[in-house]
């Protein structure tokens, strides 16, 4: 998809505004006509003249799953940035064509529930008009890059991940030789000191770094991943210098899709391949394509590079001055606004300014699920307060990026109107939850009700505070879509003849010290699975020395004070 | 259909279920060859070879591409008509979630909404 044969289309109206990749002529037409084959595809399929085994591999890659009670279809969000007007979209899609709510998944995507399969092609045309898509949210193809939520902002920042998640989605956007992969593919970048991407589980993971004589570059880790067998990814090159990626990226791309196993979907994601081949052997195959291909036109030219990165230039910042005694007396007076600026609200790059989180986990909620009255109320917040810009997390909230912090107080106020002020995030109502099986085919057990059930049990901040930073994630089967096998306590659903039953991890983590849960034990079912978990929080506050938060405690103590207390064994 | 005694029966009753192509939405196969939104409604196989004939029924429409993914599930019998035994098959014939989605404060009545749009469309 190399550009400079077009010419550039006028600056997009839908965007001008916010920094973020603006559609050109070719990114315009190319998405028309992608919708008009995907309309023609449906047209065809409901006049029976192509079969479901026919329309499934196309119905995938422009992201129509068929679910449990209807059709969803899966919205890209390319790194999980969006701006007003694309959110106000998203709000009169899910009026128009579905329930009128949305939900933002761990891809930084959103997804519809209730779609038509008639009406597909007109929402794509909705999309289309604010500059999105719903091209390989599915499908064994690569999936949408991820990145730090807090891209281009965040206060740790080394170097704005954004413009490589650019020039990755538009060089694996319909990529020929990558369309029909052994499995699904899912890279992400991270640019910060703090991992918000959860590196360490993606097929592909790259850290931007810096080298020991303050070079740029990036730092590439392989073969990570969750589902049935999770693995942490292996570092495959140390450092890679920036105008390489792309050359690289094919190297690993190639080799995966020459010997990646494609006789056992189980056996078929490049986790396995590089376990099976090794890491070494891998590397050594890579490297060996690498060195055939590099510097033989497979990277991108300066001049495309440049012009990527020009569209994520930050704006110039109105200078944010505030009475920092009235803002402190703000917080002191008012104990809602005090959890919610210690939680929700992170440094900023520029002085004055805040990040700001919208918990999407609100007491007893649906984790990730927004009503359509609220992503208005989003879009027309980040109007009046963030640059019109918002950002979806793999956490399932949301963030307005660039906050006034002399602003947060009415902020937090007209937040707290619309129930999206849940002072949570990172602590543990903060939950991922999949869909399970309420909605998806494929689920064994109900996550969301878990969900809520401990997020009503757990309803007291001062509590959740105490508790510290402590992730839960509830997948609904071993596909593991909620990452449970990362989070500090991970819950997995299983089928017990027909029975919903649910199996604990303990320890796992997705930030840096990545590691994998463990199974505590023999399941629960959905009337002890809250109390499990109470007696759970409860052994770590017994067990916790001063300052420790959960993840360290449970390294240092490990599973048997947490064995003993739930099956009440000595 | 009534219960050959010759053929081995099947340890549970089935009924057979699939996807309306247009919407997404469960039906459930009936003795005629038709399809029903309501689980009770729906035909019992007592043995495979009941089974195998009402999935023969239910292909027919599938190749006529109304409904697609048909496959049988086991039931039980409640007042001589099939009731779902798994929680999965439970939800799926609510054909709801049981949670209420964000921005409603009850239950939704979906069902009536497509029950009504869709009660002749499911004679096929
Ligand atoms: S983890 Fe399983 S149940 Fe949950 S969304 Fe993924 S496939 Fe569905």
């Amino acid at each position: 998809m190399y550009k400079d044969v077009f010419a550039p289309a006028a600056p997009s109206p839908v965007t001008q505004n916010v920094n973020m990749y603006k559609y050109d002529q070719f990114d315009d037409t190319f998405i028309k006509q992608r919708i008009e084959q995907f309309r023609s595809q449906v047209t065809r399929r409901l006049s029976g003249h192509i079969t479901e085994d026919e329309f499934k591999p196309l119905r995938l890659q422009n992201g129509v799953y068929l679910q449990l009670h209807a059709y969803m279809l899966r919205v890209a969000i390319p790194y999980g940035q969006l701006n007003s007007t694309q959110m106000r979209t998203l709000a009169h899609i899910s009026r128009k064509y579905d329930k009128g709510f949305g939900h933002f998944t761990t891809r930084q995507n959103i997804q519809y529930n209730w779609p038509t399969l008639s009406d597909i092609p007109n929402i794509l045309d909705d999309l289309h008009k604010v500059e999105m898509h719903a091209i390989q949210t599915s499908g064994n193809c690569i999936r949408n890059t991820t990145s730090d939520p807090f891209a281009g902002v965040a206060a740790d920042e080394l170097v704005d991940p954004r413009p490589w998640c650019e020039i990755i989605r538009q060089w694996s956007t319909l990529h020929p030789e990558f369309a029909f992969l052994p499995r699904k593919f899912k890279i992400a970048v991270n640019g910060a000191d703090h991992d918000r991407a959860a590196i360490a589980y993606h097929d592909i993971g790259i850290q931007i770094i810096k080298n020991d004589a303050g070079e740029i570059g990036f730092q590439l880790f392989v073969g990570g991943g969750q589902g049935r067998t999770p693995v942490i990814a292996k570092e495959i090159r140390a450092f890679l210098e920036p105008k390489y990626l792309l050359s690289y990226l094919d190297s690993i791309l190639r080799t995966y899709n020459m010997i990646g196993r494609r006789d056992n979907m189980y056996k078929a994601r490049i986790k396995i391949t590089v376990n099976e081949t090794g890491i070494k052997e891998f590397t050594r195959l890579v490297e060996l394509e690498w060195n055939r291909i590099k510097d033989n036109g497979f990277d991108l030219p300066e001049a495309e590079k440049q012009r990527i990165f020009n569209h994520f230039t930050l704006p110039d910042f109105e200078k944010s001055e505030y009475d920092k005694v009235a803002y402190e007396q703000l917080k002191q007076d008012n104990n809602g606004f005090d959890y919610f600026v210690k939680h929700n609200v992170f440094g900023h790059k520029e002085d004055g300014y805040s990040i700001v989180s919208i918990s999407l986990k609100p007491h007893g909620g649906i984790p990730g699920d927004i009503s359509a009255d609220q992503m208005d109320i989003v879009a027309q917040l980040s109007d009046d307060y963030s640059l019109s810009e918002i950002r979806a997390t793999h956490k399932q909230n949301l963030v307005l990026p660039h906050v006034k912090t002399g602003e947060l107080y009415q902020l937090w106020q007209k937040l707290t109107d619309a129930n999206l002020a849940p002072a949570n995030i990172g602590l543990l109502t903060d939950i991922i939850a999949c869909p399970g099986l309420d909605y998806c085919n494929l689920a064994n057990a109900r996550s969301i009700t878990i969900a809520q059930m401990i997020s009503e049990r757990f309803d007291d901040l001062k509590r959740l505070t105490d508790l510290g930073d402590l992730t839960l994630n509830i997948s609904g089967c071993i596909n593991a879509c909620a990452h449970h096998h990362v989070a500090n306590i991970g819950i997995l659903g299983v089928d017990k003849k027909g029975v919903e039953s649910y199996q604990v991890t303990l320890g796992g983590s997705s930030f840096k010290d990545a590691s994998i849960g463990n199974i505590i034990g023999p399941g629960f079912s959905v009337e002890e699975i809250v109390d499990a978990i109470e007696t759970i929080t409860n052994t770590y506050i017994d067990q916790r020395e001063k300052g420790e938060n959960f993840l360290t405690c449970y390294r240092r103590v490990g599973q048997t004070p947490f064995k003993e207390a739930l099956y009440n064994v000595a | 259909m009534a219960i050959d005694k010759k053929i081995k029966p099947l340890k549970t009753p089935v009924s057979v279920t699939a996807n309306l192509l247009l919407k997404g939405l469960s039906v459930y196969l009936k003795t005629d060859g038709s399809w029903s939104d309501n689980i009770a409604d729906s035909a019992i196989a007592h043995n495979r070879k009941q089974e195998t004939a009402l999935l023969e029924l239910a292909d027919i429409t599938v190749r006529s591409q109304y409904v697609l993914g048909a496959y049988s599930f086991p039931v039980e019998i409640k007042d001589g008509q099939a009731a779902p035994i798994s929680t999965r098959e439970v939800i799926r014939a609510s054909r709801l979630p049981t949670i209420v989605p964000v921005g409603l404060t009850e239950k939704p009545e979906w069902q009536n909404e497509f029950t009504a749009a869709n009660a002749n469309s499911y004679k096929h």
